[in-house]
């Protein structure tokens, strides 16, 4: 006689390993990567309207409680950045011959050329500013 | 009620030499249904577990001369010459359809299969998949397998007893553990596919499943067993858990010393050590390369004379790989390095490994012809668990791997032809045997509720078996080992279990194992017993040289009412007469016709 | 001296007898070169008879063995009590699986979702075994080498949530072997194939929560081959739409 036992999978699995726990934040961290996007809009769009207005625009984000907000979306976006370039060697996996590259190798190359990017960016803003 | 679930053929076990006979008749024959009933998953079969390679004459340096040579030589003449060159032609073109198959063999920079050389060889001709071929083997040919319709998979079902009418085999009787139904499985052809068995050894490097089920069937059957009494010790196994470390550390270069850090070997017909740096290290047939009967006997002078190291689970001495260094030992012997992490505590890249002989193949088994055939019209065998012979007193290793493959193709392709002019079987008869098959075990062991546990009768069996028919063996050691085996049969029948139930009883297929264990111990014994000779893995210290006179002849044990009995039958010798085994320096090929002794 | 000791709390369930799994608590020898397997062996050798689990090879290569020691699925054959002692350690069969018996899981769903990848070599021209092996380079051979490791431990399955909350997802390993022989020089099975490993409830299935790979003992990495099969499963559809005339 045969009669499987069958377990329903918890609703809280997500609490019950720290890895688990990791994933879900690396997936909540990305709502910060649509904010950001989202108010980026937002600045162009007051830049359309016209000088007060994005002046007006500036001024309210250099309140306290709104620098405090983007810093926490900062470290988010910085921690989702960071599990994102983590996950891409396993993606890429290069090859040079028979070897692998090891993972660090990629990990490594993707934040320097983050720096580089970011690096760049802000040059150009002080140039143009 | 004795449900019958009918085929077309039967094929007991789904290791490598099950999976190809499966295939084989797929191929031959798609209109044939085929069972293959296998007591684990067929991904779980031991063959899982090999690890240096397959042996097969591919490269242009090689011939099909030196490989037979080699396989004769190593069986100390005990080999049938025709099933021999049959296997030395057959194997490449098997080892190639695996590749067409998707086995990721190793390969050479341009792209051609790697080959590397293995004990007992003149000229390296074995192809591996790193250090884990068996494993590829048995997921390639089990995922092929998976494509072929006819198949239909028993997995997890367990086979007590062949079927038989009128002096044919038609099945088997078996028990599916998920429901701890007994049902007769039926087909005109049945291949037996079991495996060895060593687990009647207390050390060894086979898995718990290695217990002798299909050699047991046929020998209760009336088959008899052949060369029983040859079992193979592996030179290099982990104390205690028996897990091996593969030849193949050898054949990349490992050396073997003793507690002095002596190259032991070299005082045993060897061959002399070259230095391990010396580019011609090491040496084919030579030394640490030498065949495995030779290295284990080595072995035991050694802790004879006292110069092995000693540790929690007896005497061990040092394989000693360091000189290869990590890069090498990473890319040829990762598993090595990650079962002596696990198993020993010590990284082979920084320490020397400890290694005892343990018991590894059995070269005996069910007596058959090159296509399988038994003498039993409709049983058919295959792999580890038949006795065909090309392995004789001593395998070489890696020919194991092939054989399953030439040999499970062979006697598919036999069982699809036979299963055409095979008569229809009685099947009320079979259903009656089923039925009396379904009571035994009911009666045996579901309702005994007193008795001695299973635990202790296995464990005397496996120590007696150890004393009594180890590397080395006398009249009496032999003797004192059979009768400890007719004492264990006598206590098996008040065996008694804790579990009662029908569903994944796993200790009832212990105690079935056990019974099939005690069987095949005892033909083993008394084969042991007859051969007055030292042959191959057979030394009898009593009788210490090889006696071609009378003993150039395999045993076939048979089982009759008084006791196991020994027939001797000719060993079929060719091109290739009896010469002397030689190893080390002077181990050419031998002219025509070389000296006698 | 008293023999030092190790308590192993074990799941039961007896589909005879029980109507829901519950714990029961054995002692055994602590023995620093034990495995877990070993103490579950040496309860069924002289404690109770009755338990039930799969082995086999006992030296973590055929697969059989896998349970959730202490919550995380591992290999028995190959976790030793030393790493827990002297606490009690906590076996459990697999989770994400039916239990058979005790320690036994039911494994049909997985040899379903095996089938689905077609885990062979498929040829439009077949060679005959007389014509020799395939060429194929080293560098060729360990673009799969990696995915074509596993053993079917489950121990993947037992690990990824989605498995747990969608069980038609086909799963790392299934998947990891699809992904091998599409990488596999030999293969030309890759529309057939990609039908599967490039579906729903293949590659697309996967949410990337990266644990089928961390439990994974034998290196395979699932969630790399499950990642590169998305990448597969993506120029394939841009060759299908957009270069209808340039399939394979
Ligand atoms: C550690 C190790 C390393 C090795 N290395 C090499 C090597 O490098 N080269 C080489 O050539 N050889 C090697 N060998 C030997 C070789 O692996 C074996 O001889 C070969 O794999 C045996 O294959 P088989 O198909 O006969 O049996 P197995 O693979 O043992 O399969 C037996 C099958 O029979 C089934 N079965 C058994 N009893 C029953 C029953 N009662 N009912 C139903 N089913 C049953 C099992 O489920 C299983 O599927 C090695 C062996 C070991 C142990
Ligand atoms: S991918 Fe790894 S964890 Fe998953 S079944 Fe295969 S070997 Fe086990
Ligand atoms: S017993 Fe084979 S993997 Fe653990």
């Amino acid at each position: 006689m045969r009669r499987p036992y069958h377990r329903s999978y918890p609703k809280d699995w997500w609490l019950r390993h720290p890895h688990y726990r990791r994933f879900m934040l690396r997936e909540l961290t990305s709502v910060f990567v649509a904010y950001f996007a989202f108010w980026t809009i937002c600045l162009l769009f007051q830049a359309s309207r016209g000088p007060e207005q994005l002046a007006a625009f500036l001024t309210t984000m250099r309140k306290p409680g709104w620098l405090i907000w983007h810093a926490i979306g900062l470290l988010a976006v910085l921690f989702h950045t960071y599990t994102w370039f983590e996950t891409a060697p396993k993606v890429l996996a290069v090859r040079i011959g028979e070897k692998r590259v090891p993972d660090r190798v990629i990990v490594g190359a993707q934040w320097v050329a983050f720096v580089v990017v970011a690096a760049v960016f802000f040059a150009l803003l002080r140039l143009a500013g | 009620m004795a449900e019958l679930l009918k085929h077309d053929v039967v094929i007991v076990g789904g290791g490598a030499a099950g999976l190809r006979a499966a295939i084989a008749v797929a191929e031959r024959n798609p209109s044939l249904s085929v069972a293959v009933v296998s007591k684990i998953y067929p991904m779980r079969s031991h063959t899982v577990s090999a690890e240096g390679g397959a042996a097969a004459v591919i490269k242009g340096n090689d011939s099909r001369e030196h490989h037979i040579y080699d396989t004769i030589s190593g069986a100390d003449w005990l080999a049938d010459q025709n099933a021999v060159e049959l296997f030395v032609d057959e194997a490449p073109r098997e080892l190639t359809l695996l590749e067409h198959w998707g086995c990721p063999w190793s390969r050479e920079p341009d792209g051609s299969i790697a080959v590397r050389p293995f004990g007992g060889m003149k000229i390296e001709r074995t192809w591996f998949a790193a250090d884990k071929t068996g494993f590829h083997m048995l997921h390639t040919l089990y995922q092929t397998a998976l494509k072929y319709v006819p198949i239909t998979w028993y997995d997890e079902w367990f086979a007590t007893k062949l079927l038989l009418d009128k002096d044919r085999c038609y099945g088997v009787v078996a028990i599916e553990l998920r429901t701890g139904a007994i049902r007769g499985i039926v087909g005109k052809a049945v291949i037996l596919c079991t495996g060895g068995a060593g687990r009647v050894y207390p050390f060894t490097t086979n898995a718990i499943t290695k217990t002798g089920d299909g050699m047991a069937l046929a020998f209760r059957a009336g088959v008899p067993l052949k060369d029983m009494e040859f079992v193979q010790y592996h030179p290099t196994g982990l104390p205690g858990t028996g897990i091996l470390i593969t030849e193949a550390a050898r054949g990349e270069g490992g050396i073997l010393v003793n507690k002095d850090g002596y190259r032991y070997l070299q005082d045993y017909g060897l061959g002399k050590p070259l230095d391990v740096h010396d580019p011609r290290h090491p040496v084919k047939r030579t030394m640490e390369l030498g065949p495995r009967d030779k290295l284990s006997q080595a072995f035991v002078m050694e802790m004879r004379k006292g110069r092995t190291l000693k540790g929690p689970y007896g005497d061990y001495v040092l394989l000693d790989i360091r000189h290869l260094g990590e890069k090498k030992i990473d890319e040829k012997l990762p598993f090595v390095r990650e079962l002596a992490r696990n198993y020993a505590g010590i990284d082979p890249v920084y320490e020397p490994i400890p290694v005892r002989p343990v018991v590894h193949y059995m070269m005996g088994g069910v007596h058959t012809d090159v296509d399988g055939k038994t003498p039993l019209p409709g049983l058919y065998a295959a792999g580890e668990c038949a006795c065909v012979s090309i392995n004789g007193a001593n395998r070489l290793g890696s020919n194991s791997l092939t054989e399953c493959l030439v040999f499970g193709a062979r006697a598919g392709h036999h069982a699809a032809e036979y299963v055409g002019s095979a008569p229809d079987p009685d099947s009320s008869a079979l259903e009656q045997q089923v039925r009396d098959e379904a009571d035994r075990i009911r009666k045996q062991f579901l309702e005994r509720t007193e008795g001695e546990r299973l635990v202790s009768i296995r464990k005397d069996m496996q120590n007696a078996m150890e004393e009594g028919c180890g590397i080395y063996r006398t009249e009496q050691s032999v003797q004192a080992a059979l009768n400890k085996v007719e004492e264990c049969r006598e206590r098996f029948q008040r065996v008694v279990l804790d579990d009662h139930t029908n569903s994944f009883n796993t200790e009832l297929i212990a105690a079935l194992e056990l019974e099939c264990m005690l069987d095949v111990a005892r033909a083993l014994c008394q084969a042991a017993l007859e051969r007055r000779e030292s042959r191959g893995a057979h030394q009898r210290e009593d009788y210490p040289a090889r006696d071609d006179e009378k003993f150039l002849k395999h045993s076939l044990a048979y089982r009759t009412a008084d006791g196991v009995k020994i027939e001797w039958l000719d060993v079929v010798i060719t091109k290739w007469p009896p010469a002397e085994r030689k190893y080390g320096a002077d181990s050419g090929l031998p002219s025509e016709g070389g000296n006698k002794s | 001296m008293a023999e030092e000791t190790i308590v192993l709390r074990v799941q039961r369930y007896r589909p005879e007898q029980d109507s829901d799994p519950y714990f029961q608590d054995y002692e055994v020898p602590y023995r620093k070169d034990w495995v877990v397997l070993d103490a579950l062996n040496w309860i069924k050798e002289y404690k109770d008879g009755t338990l039930s689990f799969r082995w086999s090879c006992r030296m973590g290569v055929c697969g059989s063995c896998g349970m959730m020691v202490n919550g995380r699925p591992r290999l028995t054959c190959n976790t030793f009590l030393r790493e827990f002692y002297p606490n009690p350690i906590t076996v459990e069969p697999l989770v994400n699986f039916d239990i058979e018996r005790d320690l036994v899981i039911c494994m049909d769903t997985f040899l379903e979702k095996l089938k689905k990848v077609k885990p062979w070599i498929i040829r439009r021209e077949v060679k005959s075994p007389e014509e020799g092996p395939y060429n194929q380079t080293p560098a060729q051979l360990y673009r799969y080498k990696q995915f074509s490791m596993c053993i079917n431990c489950m121990l993947c399955y037992a690990a990824c949530p989605v498995v747990g909350m969608h069980p038609e997802f086909l799963g790392p390993a299934a998947l990891a072997l699809g992904v091998r022989y599409l990488l596999d020089s030999r293969d030309q099975g890759w529309n057939e194939r990609m039908e599967e490993v490039g579906s729903h409830e293949g590659v697309w299935g996967c949410t990337f929560v990266g644990e089928c790979s961390e439990v994974c003992p034998k290196h395979v990495d699932p969630a790399a081959a499950i990642q590169q099969g998305k990448v597969l499963a993506t120029l394939d559809w841009f060759k299908r739409w957009l270069m209808p005339w340039g399939q394979k």
